[in-house]
């Protein structure tokens, strides 16, 4: 069995496959800035193209069953949906970008992976992409729900003194607050 | 029955964009992506054109019937106006310097929040109608005709630009994008649209001098409740001067610093630092807003709202105004204020530092500075007596607020004094700070909550770059001043770097302050516990092991 040309094939295919699903994922944006995603390198000058490509380098990694560091792919997957969460993104968009990995894994890999007869292992990749998928969507959730905290928590800050100052009234009823009382932990749950 | 798609047809699903070229591409409003119109009474309270009800994501806004003639009319008196629009409309060579230096093209990669394409959306206008090549050629030369779709997208993207001149900075020719909004705001006031999240501050400063309302016996109540803090942290009493006339400076700061969190630990720092220094001062309950949200409306409403400090200083009989940390405050000063309401009253003089004799000459025609000119002079000087450990357990960067760096160059002072309080100071990439600062994505009046998502697609490469000193360099802490920003970078900084703290820079110059009198200090300005607290020498009984 050929597990160990297998592990060769998926690193000789690295770079085509992530090419293919970082396009894949720069080409859901606007055509007039699907290029400056893919050419500009400055991170800080393209923090959307820089996350995508390091989160895919990290993420092909884990599908293909490198041995990785579970908080690196962890960071990788939170930085890149950090980002997909609150980018004018249907859910979907945002965390379906996971699975644009597969139809570029099916072209570069599959029959060469079918022609050492390693169908598991391709399978197993496959399915590792699914679990990042999961993991996407828990992230998601936390980021959006940071999201709503984050606006009730500024909301707070914004009139903490006025707060004060009707308490000192004794009028705190004024501040009539189901909305700060849902806020409660104002510290957002973040990965 | 068709078959379910597969994800990568799934989401693809979107319409292409633009199919048809940006010009033609509708913006889509819905919830989360616009401000909230003004409301009503607030437009008719403060006088202005057309107050009507309207709703961006309605189909019909209403508009006055002779929309486009006063379009026409309000482009053609600003053209006249302003000489720096007409350059502006007509020197841009679409060389693309500026696309990509937006903080909103870089977060929310649309195409129309590149710098070129948002003056586009006016420029195309402009050309048709005032141009002799648009109205003999119109499309060919990118001149279009106005219509009600043509202000919807003006409404859309002129509430996705701070003004924060980022852009301007990589332009060759220093076409100003930020006064092209500004006009393009302006305009959309002459029909009546405008967001309440200006308007009624505005209206809030018109009548009682602060953004919020805050009437004078409520100002005063808070500010002795920050009294209240100052003394159970340091053991001193201060009861700072309020509407007192004759002293030597008026302090005027944004009212954000006396009612909201974490500004009011800046405030603290100034009170703080003027009693140690024994400044001669006076706080104003009228002139009680450094910020100016007219400045996001109009030329004339930023006017109005910016006379109430020579009116006060002149009433009080201030010789010069101290400024908190603010920002576009400051633009407002630098830039207009000398046109806007100047000279100077006649007893005003050039601010001049009454502990270290320093003249501040280039004020010499506002009669104003911001005080972390007067802090650095005075570390400069040696007149404060500082303990920085007190900040040890801080490893703070620095944000350069787009209107102190850009529109006044407010650069080496307030990392002067950074170094002089803080022991453990780090700078974010030199792409993100200085002049190449990126905004927090919230300026010019969009610091409203209903557009969070908005905010923090534009807040994003600040904090991508404050994300990148945290996990490189351990930083926790994030100085800046402007008091949008304290309002702002809260939220910005817990979702890209969560774990970072924002406050002022007088905050952390107030901690390390060693007050003559003072009680040694067990806490810091939030009342969190100093890791580090002072040795109380008084109490030498031996025990103390520091
Ligand atoms: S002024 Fe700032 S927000 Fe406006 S277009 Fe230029 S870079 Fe963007
Ligand atoms: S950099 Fe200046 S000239 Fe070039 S496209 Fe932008 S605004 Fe026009």
């Amino acid at each position: 069995m050929g597990v160990v040309s297998v592990e060769a094939i998926y690193a000789a295919r690295k770079e085509d496959i992530v090419q293919a699903w970082t396009s894949a994922i720069f080409a859901l944006y606007p055509f007039e800035t699907t290029g400056f995603l893919r050419t500009q390198k400055d991170r800080f000058a393209n923090p959307v193209g820089h996350a995508t490509m390091v989160a895919a380098d990290t993420l092909y990694d884990a599908v293909t069953g490198r041995p990785v560091d579970d908080d690196q792919v962890r960071l990788a997957l939170a930085e890149l949906i950090r980002i997909r969460a609150i980018q004018d993104l249907t859910p979907d968009q945002a965390v379906g970008a996971l699975f644009l990995l597969k139809p570029a894994m099916r072209k570069h890999l599959l029959t060469d992976a079918l022609a050492e007869g390693a169908l598991e292992e391709y399978l197993d990749a496959e399915s590792r992409v699914d679990s990042l998928a999961l993991m996407a969507f828990d992230l998601y959730m936390a980021d959006k729900q940071a999201v709503f905290k984050g606006r009730v928590a500024e909301l707070r800050r914004r009139y903490s003194q006025i707060e004060r100052w009707v308490a000192a009234q004794g009028a705190s009823d004024l501040f009539p607050d189901p909305i700060m009382q849902a806020a409660g932990d104002s510290t957002p749950d973040k990965p | 029955m068709a078959k379910l798609p597969k994800p990568e047809e799934l989401m693809a699903g979107r319409p292409p964009f633009p199919a048809k070229g940006w010009m033609n591409t509708k913006p889509e409003f819905k919830a989360g992506n616009f401000c909230y119109p003004a409301k009503v009474e607030i437009m008719e309270g403060m006088h202005m054109p057309h107050p009507h009800e309207w709703r961006p994501d309605e189909e019909d806004w209403h508009l006055p019937e002779n929309w486009e003639e006063i379009i026409y009319n309000g482009l053609k008196e600003r053209l006249a106006k302003h000489r720096s629009l007409k350059v502006f409309l007509d020197s841009c060579v679409r060389c693309g310097a500026c696309a990509d230096k937006c903080h909103f093209f870089i977060g929310t990669n649309d195409p129309k929040n590149m710098p070129v394409l948002r003056a586009e959306l006016l420029r195309s206008v402009y050309r048709k109608d005032f141009t002799l090549v648009g109205k003999l050629l119109g499309k060919v030369v990118g001149a279009r005709k106005l219509d009600k779709n043509v202000i919807k997208e003006w409404f859309f993207y002129a509430y996705q630009c701070t003004e924060c001149r980022r852009c301007s900075l990589f332009c060759p020719y220093g076409i100003d994008t930020a006064e092209i909004t500004a006009i393009v705001r302006e305009l959309l006031y002459e029909l009546g649209l405008g967001i309440n999240w200006v308007m009624e501050p505005v209206s809030n400063c018109n009548r009682t001098g602060n953004h919020i309302g805050l009437q004078p016996h409520a100002l005063k109540d808070i500010i002795e409740f920050l009294c209240d803090d100052i003394e159970t942290i340091t053991g001193i009493r201060i009861n700072p001067p309020l509407n007192e006339k004759g002293h030597e400076v008026l302090f005027i700061t944004p009212s954000g610093d006396v009612f909201a969190d974490p500004g009011i630990y800046t405030f603290m720092g100034y009170l703080m630092l003027f009693h140690e220094i024994g400044l001669d001062y006076t706080l104003s309950t009228y002139a009680s807003e450094g910020g100016n949200f007219g400045s996001f409306v109009s030329f004339d409403m930023a006017k109005k709202l910016n006379a109430k400090m020579y009116a006060e200083a002149k009433r009080l009989g201030a010789k010069w105004i101290l400024g908190g940390e603010c920002g576009h405050m400051w633009r407002v000063v630098n830039q207009y204020m000398a046109t806007y309401n100047g000279p100077a009253p006649d007893n005003m003089i050039t601010p001049v530092s009454p502990i270290t004799g320093t003249v501040f000459k280039h004020a010499a025609a506002t009669k104003m500075i911001h005080i972390a000119e007067f802090t650095a002079d005075l570390i400069k000087h040696g007149k404060l007596n500082l303990k920085p450990e007190r900040n040890n357990h801080i490893i703070t960067t620095y944000h350069d607020s787009c209107n102190p760096a850009r529109a006044m160059g407010l650069l080496e002072e307030p990392r002067s004094i950074l170094r002089a309080v803080c022991n453990n100071f780090v700078e974010m990439p030199p792409n993100t700070i200085r002049e190449q600062t990126f905004c927090c994505g919230s300026g010019s009046g969009l610091n409203t909550e209903e557009i969070m998502e908005l905010r923090l697609r534009g807040g994003m490469p600040r904090g991508n770059a404050l994300r990148y000193v945290q996990q490189k360099n351990d930083v926790n802490w994030l100085t800046c001043i402007c008091a949008l920003d304290r309002a702002v970078l809260p939220t910005v900084a817990n979702y890209w770097a969560p774990g970072v703290t924002v406050s002022g820079l007088h905050e952390l110059v107030a901690n390390a302050l060693v007050m003559k009198g003072e009680i040694p200090r067990t806490m810091d300005l939030r009342q969190e516990d100093l890791p580090e607290p002072d040795v109380d020498e008084s109490a030498a009984s031996g025990e103390e092991d520091a």
